[in-house]
């Protein structure tokens, strides 16, 4: 809980500083997009920190590519040394 | 967004340089190793030869329009909707090299200099160092590069000489007579980390003050940084032997511990370490900012500072839960990275070129 | 809210109200000179150091005055040259010339009855206040509108002496004093070129400070001079008391420990400034005379780099930078080393280390911070101390805290090495205001290696880096010619190469006229 705390505060914080200075680009995309970028980030962040699943990246490339790369590793794994 | 930002040829070479060594100075031999054996080392030779080729054709892509980075090009090329889209992708595969550098870099502390710290911690305190060089620009970047880089080519040099009175010429024996195959394998995985990482250098082109000087200086930097990963990992066969560089996820860091002055001066190999945490600092750094860039222009945004404060929030996230282990990271390197590397490093850039040559052609007739 | 705004309307229209007195001040003077007399000894309170002398001219009595500030003036120069002329020789000369009217008079006076060098028309009372309150003697005579300014400063000055913050062995061993003239003269004396501009202007609203910036034009980077000018004009203050003011109130960043103004007492190290396309700016009221741009570098050149053999100069320029890393890094490298990273230290020398430690019951980092706090107040004390009183407190220093400390078990003896040999490097700077940034940094980096050791370190020597990267002293980087990397620079920055080797003044400060020297290098005769 405490985490949690501490990732609301900072963000908060962050947040707080940071939209002074978008505000002063006079640009509502720039505005949102802050917005909602840090409110998906933080709660992403607070997620982790609760143990939830997080999909791996490593994962996801590693389906998508697996087609392609296992002859790749079966051609080099025969090189490679026990 | 601001274009007058503007870095010199110089300075472009140096960032070259790091990107090249970054965390492959210290992950690399380890992996060519396993397949190149005696003859890794000329394995990197290769790689670093196909590693210039593959910077001539993003020079190319560079010709093309020297005004526009990938992704203004993508747009400008592709159509506005697949261009945002190939972007996109683009900009996963960006990110996906700033966490795992960044990941490399946290396992690489917690395992060996700071054993009991956690490793959120670790990438917390780097991505925040990184995010403050990212918000003050590229200019800030490359001119710290600029600071940082005479000693990280002394600290180099100082490594390869105090290990060479230990050099043996017999464990890289012999050369080129055997495991012609192997030495070729071992050449593949190096060639999409780090080299076809390079295509992400390629938006920071249009910032070189010069063009003319900004072909010269990548080709310049991916050969000098060819150059030093090769030594590095003739140094490691050379001291180490070919068993003990395989076996090591680190071999540059336990080559360092080699290091030994008048018996007083002994295991040193966090200054080593220290080498790599300049060259993959400003890896994370030019490589996050590129990101931060890219991620702005498919947004269409006035500033990319914008979008670095949650870009750094999903870095760290997703740092944090890339890979159970180590081992699980050089297996996706001599993996699942070779194909995805390939997609962006070299298909993109052909496709890219293709589409971009034929469009010449046709307003030129 | 509501109230905030309200104080603020207040103070707006207080504003207002104070402009409206200043421009009262603007009216022009009385013919009638009682009035002028008594409208002045109004405004100025009756202050008792402004002197009011009346007394009468010619053979026609005509009333006169002759204000001045006691103490502000040359007393012999307002006898001899001022009341003498007006009161005999204007009486003797009378009679040759035609003397019909006031204005007659006064334009006798102006022509041939004054002789000072320095005189003024002045028809405000603006005009006179601020030549009156500067030391200039005002004559005004009855029936006209206007009056004399007569130049006739002279006050009590500390004199020209040797400089007592940069000190050198060989070189020039005169320093700026606190007479803007004075200093002006110190340099002027040293580079006669007629390009040597000196341009003045008045700072600040009740302090009305002779505010001076000097430079060759030619040589100088016009955009320099005129961004110094666009912020010097931009100054809204009370009062300017010394340089420190206006450096503050011109730098590009303000949030940052490094100071991106040079300054400096010695003459010759404006001068050089100067030379190589800098602009000096000089206060009237302070020895220290700031220089901009100024870049990182120039924190670590003495004069007398220059003035000793170049390979000696080189040195001891290297051996600055490295005293710099060393008084910033060496108590916490200690910190990490100690605590994180033991297997680095040699063994004999890690046996030793923990013997010393055994009793000592804080850990590496408390100890370290005790004896830095410590120190640091030592410091501050032996400033601030009668110079009587200094010498007990080095005894209190060295031996009490020192050596009691060490034998009472609270700090290890190599801290105490350690924090002195921290100490002693931070004083190898050539410049004071260095020297407490990174006093500063310091603290930081301790506790950066307090809690990730080495890691730390890195991590804060790499923000420094970008932070250094990303200052500018007045659009030029301040880490140039390092990064930006200029290798024609390079004969003048870490090391000092011999004098004929250095062709050019530095490329980002000065791009016109960048020749300064074509001597071809020195050949002994032959044998």
């Amino acid at each position: 809980m405490l985490n949690v705390t501490a990732i609301l505060l900072v963000t908060g914080l962050i947040g707080r500083f940071e939209y002074k200075k978008i505000k002063k680009l006079d640009s509502k995309k720039d505005k949102w997009v802050f917005v909602v970028g840090t409110t998906v980030a933080a709660t992403l962040s607070v997620a982790l920190v609760l143990g939830y699943y997080i999909p791996n990246l490593s994962k996801g490339f590693e389906i998508v590519y697996q087609p392609i790369t296992d002859p790749i590793v079966t051609i080099l794994d025969t090189y490679k040394s026990k | 967004m601001n274009s007058e930002v503007k870095i010199n040829g110089r300075q472009f070479t140096i960032l070259v340089i790091m990107n090249t060594l970054g965390s492959a100075i210290i992950m690399g031999p380890a992996i060519v190793a396993s397949y190149g054996r005696e003859n890794s080392w000329i394995s990197v030779l290769i790689a670093s030869m196909i590693g210039i080729l593959v910077v001539l054709m993003y020079i190319q892509i560079f010709k093309l329009d020297r005004n526009k980075d990938i992704f203004q090009l993508l747009e400008k090329l592709l159509g506005k909707w697949l261009g945002k889209f190939i972007s996109f992708l683009f900009v996963l595969y960006v990110f996906y090299v700033v966490i795992g550098n960044l990941r490399a870099m946290g396992d690489f502390i917690i395992t060996h200099i700071l054993v009991e710290t956690p490793l959120e911690v670790m990438i917390l305190l780097i991505l925040i160092t990184c995010l403050i060089g990212v918000r003050m620009g590229i200019e800030v970047i490359s001119r710290t590069s600029e600071v940082f880089f005479p000693y990280v080519a002394i600290a180099i040099f100082l490594l390869i000489a105090m290990v060479f009175k230990e050099a043996e010429v017999t464990k890289i024996q012999p050369i080129l007579q055997t495991n012609i195959g192997g030495m070729l394998a071992g050449a593949v995985p190096l060639i999409g980390y780090p080299f076809f990482e390079l295509i992400i250098l390629l938006s920071l082109m249009k910032d070189v003050n010069k063009p003319e000087k900004a072909k010269k200086a990548f080709i310049i930097g991916v050969t000098i940084g060819g150059f030093l990963l090769t030594s590095i990992t003739l140094m490691c066969l050379l001291v180490l032997g070919v068993d003990l560089t395989v076996r090591n996820t680190y071999p540059t860091y336990v080559l360092g511990k080699k290091i030994s002055i008048a018996d007083f001066v002994e295991r040193v190999e966090v200054i080593v370490a220290i080498i790599w945490f300049f060259t993959i600092f400003f890896k994370i750094m030019t490589i996050f900012y590129v990101l931060s860039v890219g991620v702005s222009r498919i947004l269409n945004l006035k500033s990319y500072k914008t979008v670095t404060v949650p870009i750094a929030y999903f870095i760290i996230v997703f740092a944090v839960v890339l890979a159970p282990n180590v081992v699980y990271t050089s297996q996706f390197i001599t993996g699942t990275w070779i194909p995805l590397s390939a997609t962006f490093g070299l298909v993109l850039p052909i496709i890219l070129l293709v589409v971009g040559l034929l469009k010449e052609n046709k307003t030129r007739s | 809210m509501s109230k905030l705004s309200q104080v603020f309307k207040a103070l707006k229209s207080k504003k207002i109200v104070m402009d409206n007195v200043s421009d009262d001040d603007n009216m022009p003077l009385n013919k009638e000179i009682k009035k002028n007399i008594s409208e002045v000894s109004k405004v100025l309170g009756n202050s008792f150091d402004i002197v009011i002398r009346e007394f009468k001219i010619g053979k026609n009595p005509i009333e006169a005055c002759l204000f001045y500030t006691d103490g502000l003036i040359d007393k012999d120069l307002v006898h001899n040259y001022v009341l003498e002329n007006l009161m005999i020789d204007g009486r003797k000369a009378e009679s040759d010339e035609k003397i019909s009217s006031n204005q007659d008079m006064y334009n006798f006076i102006k022509n041939s009855s004054l002789t000072s060098v320095e005189l003024t028309e002045i028809d405000t009372f603006q005009a006179l206040y601020q030549h009156l309150l500067s030391g200039d003697t005002i004559v005004l005579l009855n029936g006209v509108s206007k009056g004399f300014a007569v130049g006739s400063r002279g006050w009590e000055d500390r004199g020209v002496q040797e400089p007592s913050s940069q000190q050198v062995v060989r070189g020039p061993k005169d320093a700026f004093s606190e007479t803007l003239r004075t200093n002006t003269a110190l340099i002027r004396r040293r580079i006669k070129d007629q390009n040597l501009w000196i341009e003045t202007q008045k700072i600040g609203k009740k302090s009305k400070t002779d505010v001076a910036i000097a430079y060759i034009n030619g040589v100088v980077n016009e955009d320099i001079v005129l961004e110094i000018k666009e912020r010097l004009k931009k100054i809204e203050i009370d009062a300017i008391l010394d340089s420190g003011y206006i450096e503050e109130l011109i730098q590009d960043e303000i949030y940052t420990p490094f100071p991106t103004i040079f300054n400096t007492e010695r003459p010759d190290a404006v001068s050089a400034g100067i030379l190589e396309g800098r602009v000096a700016i000089i206060v009237d009221g302070s020895p220290f005379v700031l220089l901009a741009p100024a870049l990182f570098i120039d924190f670590f050149q003495s004069s007398e780099d220059y003035y000793q053999r170049s390979d000696i100069g080189s040195l001891l320029r290297i051996l600055r930078f490295f005293c710099f890393f060393l008084a910033l890094l060496t108590p916490s490298a200690f910190i990490a080393l100690t605590t994180f990273h033991q297997e680095m230290i040699p063994t004999t020398l890690l046996t030793s280390l923990a013997a010393q430690r055994e009793g000592v019951p804080f850990p590496a980092f408390i100890e370290a911070l005790i004896m830095e706090i410590t120190f640091e107040i030592l410091r501050e004390a032996g400033i601030r101390l009668p110079r009587a009183v200094g010498s007990a407190i080095s005894i209190v220093g060295a031996l009490v805290l020192g050596q009691a400390a060490v034998e009472a078990g609270i700090v290890s003896a190599t801290m105490v090495i350690v924090v002195s040999l921290t100490a002693i490097s931070s004083f190898v700077s050539p410049t004071y205001n260095m020297a407490i940034s990174v006093r500063i940094l310091r603290f930081g980096f301790m506790i950066l290696a307090a809690t990730f050791g080495l890691v730390g370190i890195i991590l804060g020597l790499i923000i420094m880096g970008l932070h250094l990267s990303s200052l500018r002293s007045f659009g030029i980087p301040y880490l140039s010619p390092m990064a930006p990397f200029i290798p024609s620079d390079q004969d003048d920055a870490l090391i000092r190469l011999p004098v004929w080797i250095k062709e050019n003044r530095p490329r980002l400060i000065s791009q016109i006229d960048v020749k300064r020297e074509a001597t071809e290098q020195p050949k002994p005769p032959p044998k």
